[in-house]
């Protein structure tokens, strides 16, 4: 049984074809990786997977919801509301609401969507603002917290809805490099509680340490996927081996004279 | 002076109209300004066509051309208004079309992620727009529509053509009484001023309080 079932799926902005044919399966628990050069199609992906963008063909399995490029519209768009609620995303740029405080922000969604009581969702939301190490910022504005922090809020948020699988668009990219460790720790500890997620990120020391797959997407293809030793000891593709000399800094030897 | 002080009281009542034209147009002119925003942003093209031809036509024609439309014109087609009836409707129709670019610009201002990460937790459109986007474009929209508010409070003076006794009428009945002009209207330019200057003081400190939180 799978967590996420993807087949088939593709999708274009007018003439530029992102990706085309993409099959995904994840099992439940599992935490994939995903990178990819910039342009890969990996953000495009993960908001196919929330309904954010539609893709153009093929179907999105995700627990017990299911969208299907050939349903009607008014199925499609009950499939999108009921994959929404069972996956979290967490976005580049946080996107935190300002004009809510931190505990409103987490709350926000539990009362208004699940029409659960005030009472519970305090609750439920100071439990997650005591797990993301920020309860004592609960009253605060967004904008009075460093990036990092707005990233914890950003995950506790998503996570008071109780999805069953989280999205990661490059949670760590828009942050200082001394504030990303917190928001890591944060999604290493998820990971261990058991949740299934799939991270776009270019922290190869996550991918090492956390992901049990890492899926490389270029070119609007999936390229390759293996195991993150694998993967990082021996890729398989060409495009693959230039992709992690790049991102490791050393110097590409064909852009060499 | 003298003449002003003996009538002030009656010159209170047209400041009352003044206020009260002011206030219930700009009531009204909110709804209408908010249906013609959504309209324009999130309507099929029938919709936001109707919407903007709305806004087109009324911001292209003056305003007294509207009251007289209202006031003269329908009663040719059966429809007689009271000067103050009229007055609300063809200024509310006007604030209106004013207020939806206002609240179309503000809207448009809240960044695209707000919607996005409102989506992602499983909101619906409209409680995306209620809960998330108006109350952030409502920041925005609040100087522009305290302009347009005071920029209301001195053209209620146009609806006076069609009696009216507001603060402008006051003063001209008065005038026709006593035969002299001057102390008339020096004295309605300051309690249009006093006017403006208070309600300016108020907006400033709405604004404040809702920049508040960033
Ligand atoms: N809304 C859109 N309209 C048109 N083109 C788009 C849109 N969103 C993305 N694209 C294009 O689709 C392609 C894939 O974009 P995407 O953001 O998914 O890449 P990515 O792998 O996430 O890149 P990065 O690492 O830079 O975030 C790019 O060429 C991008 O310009
Ligand atoms: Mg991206």
């Amino acid at each position: 049984m799978f967590m996420i079932e993807v087949k088939q799926l593709g999708k274009s902005f007018g003439d530029l074809v992102v990706f085309r044919d993409i099959h995904l399966h994840i099992h439940p628990r599992e935490i994939v990786v995903l990178v990819g050069p910039s342009g890969s199609g990996k953000s495009t992906l993960l908001r196919c997977l929330n309904g954010l963008e539609e893709p153009d063909a093929g179907s999105v399995v995700i627990g017990d919801a299911s969208w299907d490029f050939s349903m009607d519209v008014s199925s499609k768009k009950q499939a999108i509301r009921k994959i929404r609620t069972s996956t979290g995303m967490v976005f580049q740029s946080f996107n935190l609401f300002p004009h809510m405080t931190v505990l409103e922000n987490v709350i926000m969604a539990p009362t208004i969507v699940k029409k659960m009581s005030r009472t519970e969702a305090v609750e439920i939301g100071e439990a997650l603002l005591a797990k993301v190490g920020l309860l004592n910022k609960r009253d605060e504005y967004p904008s009075r917290l460093s990036g990092g922090q707005q990233q914890r809020v950003a995950i506790a948020r998503a996570l008071a809805m109780q999805p069953e699988i989280m999205l990661f668009d490059e949670p760590t990219s828009a942050l200082d490099p001394e504030l990303t460790g917190e928001v890591l720790a944060v999604m290493k500890q998820l990971a261990e509680e058991g949740m299934t997620m799939i991270v776009v990120t270019h922290e190869m020391k996550f991918a090492r340490e956390v992901a049990n797959r890492v899926i490389f997407m270029s070119d609007g293809v999936i390229q390759e996927e293996s195991t993150p030793e694998q993967f990082f000891k021996q890729p398989k593709t060409e495009r693959a081996r230039k992709f992690l000399r790049q991102i490791e800094g050393v110097p590409d030897i064909e852009y060499q004279v | 002076m003298e003449l002003v002080l003996q009538n002030f009281q009656f010159l209170l009542t047209g400041a009352y109209y003044t206020l009260l034209i002011t206030i219930v147009s700009m009531f009204f002119g909110l709804i209408i300004g908010l249906l013609l925003a959504l309209a324009r942003l999130k309507g099929n093209w029938l919709l936001s066509g109707l919407a903007k031809g709305y806004v087109s036509i009324v911001r292209g024609t003056p305003i007294l051309v509207q009251i007289f439309i209202i006031y003269f014109g329908l009663p040719d087609y059966g429809i007689t208004l009271g000067p103050l009836t009229a007055a609300f409707i063809s200024l509310s129709i006007n604030i209106g079309a004013y207020l939806s670019e206002t609240f179309r610009g503000a809207i448009l201002s809240v960044p695209k992620g707000q919607t996005e990460a409102a989506q992602s937790l499983g909101l619906t459109s409209w409680q995306t727009m209620r809960r998330v986007i108006l109350p952030q474009a409502a920041r925005v929209a609040i100087p522009p529509m305290g302009n347009t508010f005071i920029g209301m409070l001195k053209e209620t003076s146009l609806v006076s053509v069609v009696t009216v006794t507001e603060l402008l009428r006051s003063a001209q009945l008065l005038i026709a009484q006593y035969y002299v002009a001057m102390p008339f209207y020096i004295a309605i330019a300051i309690m249009y001023w006093v006017m403006s200057v208070f309600f300016s003081f108020i907006l400033n400190r709405i604004e404040n309080r809702l920049s508040k939180a960033y």
